[in-house]
């Protein structure tokens, strides 16, 4: 009943001065440096080597009827791989942050599972599903449609890529939230569809906005996994990244890089919007 | 608008949190539940509001039966303990949340909505942060905003969760009190959730103590305090000594446990003689405040004590640590089979 | 009558047993349409890996894991992803480390291209670094004076694969970092610890389980890593192919079952991987935690 107290001497407090200004600009300094050396200079390298033929160079090689067709494809391909993977993400985080349930924690390991494999796998997978020889190939080749080295194929592995990017975020950012806005709403009278309209999506909208562009900015630079199911037919199942590869392979460099530096704009953009974002979430979140 | 819980039960995995509750509330009645945190109370509260499902038993508002209806449809106002305020909407719109959700029937205009919003702000003294968001709202200021809301709909039934719990002490004390004010005009049963034993002493009609997801005892606050139903009540509702028997009865000592308040010890210089008295030495002594509270240890056993006296009383006796006193209770309690846990 | 009902209780309790009741709409459609998009875009694709695997027989799987091209594209990819590792843990460090302590003109924007190669297509970061590194690029003609050629070497593949993984050693290190509050180091300084002291007893310590979850999710996206390193690696034969880029060279060959063999090597390889990254990840936010 009784809590003896405990006795409390007040600590000496010698204030700890910050590191010496020599160490921290050296240390500066060096950070700089790496970070120029290893991110930065490639940023510039592509642009400069995009103009290496000048301006009219570059305009042909962006305007050609091949390019075109491959910014086409690709922003079809987020088109579609995008809303998809967002109304999944909204499910997903919507079931798992709000509700208790048993296997929760492995359900969010399997959703994460594609940032773990290798993008030349994520295409190969669906090589083995629909290719020729693969478990719906004769069937899907008997009724003429044709999967694998085609735009439903590049779609797929692009899908399968950028699966987890809005699930993730969202989860995080709904956590983080709680359940007791939905309910306070539930108890002043609103339908589900009127909870989820007027406090759950309002909420989260920076987040999946955030989830949306990451989500975007890797369905356009996908590589690996969409060169795995597009057999390269040119002007046909060309995305933008591999109509770089083409190019390059041809000796074409500021050809190449020319539509290089149209992927390195977006990639900045994204960033830009990243970082936005990210400001705006943290205001979510609290 | 009463409120009757009969034979509650509700389980979380192999958690009892609610072990065969009844309660009933009469309307106008503001009912404390109160108890220590893992007692059920939210839980209880909860399944009031239709927030909580339980396992079995019966929830009547207004004498009908509403344990199938919806939270939507129970017109219950819900004050949650972190205000869940919508973080994206105006203090107004916040409070117009619950009006604007109607369909358009029974939905009033758009100047009586108004109307009625800056009514209740006005009700809160909060009708100039009108357009401000929540999270510029100090947490008293959120908590009114809360309650504002939740009387928007104009509910049968108000329902209050920790309303104070994270508020500072000040804030505190003129919240309650205005809370009960409130309570007297608005007419409707109100429930709010407490582990502040003060707080539901001070402000509630009659208080519920919860334990294990039990009810221990049910009373106004006079009641419950005067004749604990149980050890658990009597520790929960104040400070306790506790007495291992007497020094006389030394074979009755280990079945019989005596509970005093610290007031309730009278405090003597002793004499040399042992006359029935528990003699203490004293360990500490704290003597600001409206009372002197004494650290005592038993010489006999070597447990220790608290005591509190009167100013006038400690002058008196000319106290200092280390002096030898004589410790009488003067309103020793027993309870069958008691248990403090 | 009454057995259905009774049925449907007992439906009901098991399905209680699975989620716990709850009064917010939607669990069952959001969970269902997760569960079976999941299956449909994930799970059953990938399992197709194992089957096609359990199709051929051990012995052929067996003498395609275990070709001699085979293994030297593991010792690459395992060497250089180890490496590169090793590059992004000491070079993202020193990053964090002035990110978070020191203030420098310019800081937000240089925190903000940290995540450039997350952002930048991984054919766009190849090509760059390859026209970065050959003898008469930007910093390839400095080196080759030196005899260093890094194109087309396996220390170009290390060069590609410290740019991808760069990123996520920072990541890991910066919030660690900056929760590793002045308090602490005034609390050490008081008890007399010198500034070195501080940094390799205090410090340290605290952001070791970062560093290390740095470095393990940089090394599993290394070893799956194509894009950015089939251009600058050059792809000779037993001496700077990566694994992933063999998988792609079997599947061009129609030879499906080598093909599937090695990318079930790889992914076992990367699950293990994650699996270890999980734990760190638990130990990290375990130190992230207020006490």
């Amino acid at each position: 009943m009784s809590t003896a107290a405990l006795p409390l001497s007040a600590p000496t407090v010698r204030v700890v001065k910050r590191d010496p200004l020599p160490v921290q600009l050296g240390l500066t300094a060096l950070a700089l440096l790496a970070m120029g050396l290893f991110i930065v200079l490639p940023l510039v390298a592509v642009f400069v080597q995009a103009f290496a033929k000048g301006l009219e160079g570059y305009r042909s090689a962006v305007q050609s009827p091949e390019t075109r067709s491959a910014i086409y494809l690709s922003l079809l391909t987020v088109g579609v791989a995008v809303p998809l993977n967002t109304v999944f993400g909204m499910a997903a985080a919507w079931a798992v942050t709000k509700f208790q349930f048993r296997g929760k924690n492995i359900l969010v390991t399997l959703i994460d599972i594609p940032f773990g494999v290798s993008p030349v796998i994520s295409g190969l997978i669906y090589v083995l599903v629909f290719g020729a020889q693969g478990w719906f190939g004769e069937w899907f080749s008997d009724h003429d449609i044709q999967i694998i080295f085609a735009v439903p194929g590049i779609i797929l592995a692009t899908t399968f890529v950028t699966f987890p990017f809005v699930a993730r975020e969202l989860i995080s950012l709904m956590e983080s939230q709680g359940t007791d806005e939905e309910e306070a709403a539930l108890v002043l009278g609103a339908s589900g569809w009127q909870m989820f309209w007027k406090i759950t999506l309002p909420n989260i909208k920076w987040g999946l906005l955030y989830g949306v562009v990451l989500c975007t900015a890797r369905a356009l630079g996908e590589f690996g996994a969409v060169s795995v199911v597009s057999g390269h037919i040119r002007g046909e199942t060309n995305t933008l990244p591999l109509h770089v590869e083409i190019l390059y392979n041809e000796y074409n460099y500021s050809g190449a890089f020319a539509v290089a530096s149209l992927l390195s704009v977006i990639a900045v953009i994204s960033l830009a919007l990243k970082k936005f974002l990210e400001h705006k979430t943290g205001l979510e979140s609290q | 608008m009463s409120i009757e819980v009969d034979h509650i039960r509700k389980t979380y995995g192999t958690f009892e949190a609610l072990q065969d509750v009844s309660l009933r509330i009469e309307s106008g009645e503001l009912v404390a539940l109160l108890g220590p945190s893992g007692s059920g109370k939210t839980t209880l509260l909860r399944i009031i509001a239709g927030l909580d499902v339980p396992d079995s038993g019966t929830i009547r508002l207004n004498d009908e039966d509403a344990t199938n209806s919806k939270a939507r449809d129970r017109q219950v106002g819900f004050v949650f303990q972190h205000y869940a305020l919508f973080r994206h909407l105006t203090v107004f719109e916040n409070v117009a949340f619950g009006l604007r959700l109607r369909p358009k029937a029974t939905r009033p205009s758009e100047e009586d909505i108004r109307g009625r919003v800056r009514k209740l702000l006005e009700l809160i003294q909060l009708d100039w942060l009108g357009d401000r968001y929540p999270n510029q709202l100090s947490g008293g200021q959120r908590q009114r905003v809360a309650l504002a809301r939740a009387l928007a709909v104009e509910p049968r039934v108000l329902l209050l969760d920790e309303p104070f719990g994270a508020l500072d002490a000040k804030v505190r004390k003129e919240l309650r009190r205005w809370l009960r004010r409130l309570h007297d005009e608005l007419h409707v049963a109100s429930v709010f959730v407490t582990h502040d034993q003060e707080e539901a002493l001070e402000v509630a009609d009659r208080v519920a103590i919860m334990n294990h997801g039990r009810i221990e005892q049910v009373g106004t606050p006079i009641e419950v305090y005067d004749n604990p139903a149980s050890a658990f009540v009597y520790q929960f509702l104040g400070d306790v000594n506790l007495f291992h028997g007497r020094p006389e009865a030394a074979e009755a000592a280990a079945a019989t446990i005596g509970y005093v308040r610290p007031y309730e010890l009278d405090v003597a210089r002793h004499s040399g003689a042992t006359n029935g008295a528990v003699v203490a030495s004293i360990r500490h002594i704290a003597s600001a405040g409206p009372v002197v509270r004494l650290e005592l240890m038993r010489e006999d056993n070597g447990s220790s004590l608290d005591a509190e006296i009167s100013r006038d009383r400690y002058r008196e006796l000319a106290l200092s640590v280390g002096d030898k006193v004589e410790v009488t209770p003067r309103n020793l309690r027993t309870f069958p089979s008691a248990h403090i846990s | 009558m009454g057995a259905c009902s009774t049925r449907s209780t007992r439906l009901g309790n098991r399905l209680h047993t699975f989620k716990r009741p709850s009064i917010l709409p939607g669990f069952w459609p959001a969970f269902g349409y997760t569960a079976i998009y999941l299956s449909l875009i994930v799970l059953v694709p990938l399992s197709a890996i194992f089957f096609k695997t359990a199709t051929s027989s051990w012995e052929h799987i067996w003498t395609v894991v275990t070709s001699p091209q085979v293994v030297a594209s593991y010792r690459l990819s395992f060497g250089a992803s180890l490496a590169a590792g090793g590059v992004s843990v000491a070079v993202g460090f020193l990053v964090a480390w002035v990110l978070v302590r020191y203030e420098f003109p310019g800081k937000a924007l240089v925190d903000a291209l940290v995540d450039l190669p997350f952002a930048l297509p991984t054919a766009v970061a190849g090509i760059a670094l390859t026209s970065l590194y050959t003898e008469n690029g930007w910093i390839g003609q400095y080196l080759a004076p030196l005899g260093i050629k890094v194109a087309f070497t396996p220390l170009g593949v290390i060069v590609a694969l410290t740019f991808i993984g760069l990123p996520f050693v920072i990541r890991s290190v910066q919030p660690v970092l900056a929760d590793a509050d002045q308090e602490l180091e005034e609390a050490a300084s008081s008890l007399g610890a010198t500034r070195w002291q501080i940094f390799t007893l205090v410090i340290f310590p605290l952001i070791r389980p970062a560093l290390l979850t740095g470095f393990a999710l940089a090394f599993a996206r290394a070893l799956g890593e194509y894009g950015s390193v089939i251009f600058i690696a050059g792809n000779l034969p037993m001496k700077t192919e990566i694994t992933p880029l063999l998988i792609v060279t079997k599947l061009e060959q129609y030879d499906y079952a080598g093909a599937t063999a090695i990318a079930a090597a790889l992914l076992i390889t990367s699950f293990i991987l994650l699996l270890g990254i999980n734990v760190l990840q638990r130990r990290t936010r375990k130190f992230l935690e207020p006490a």
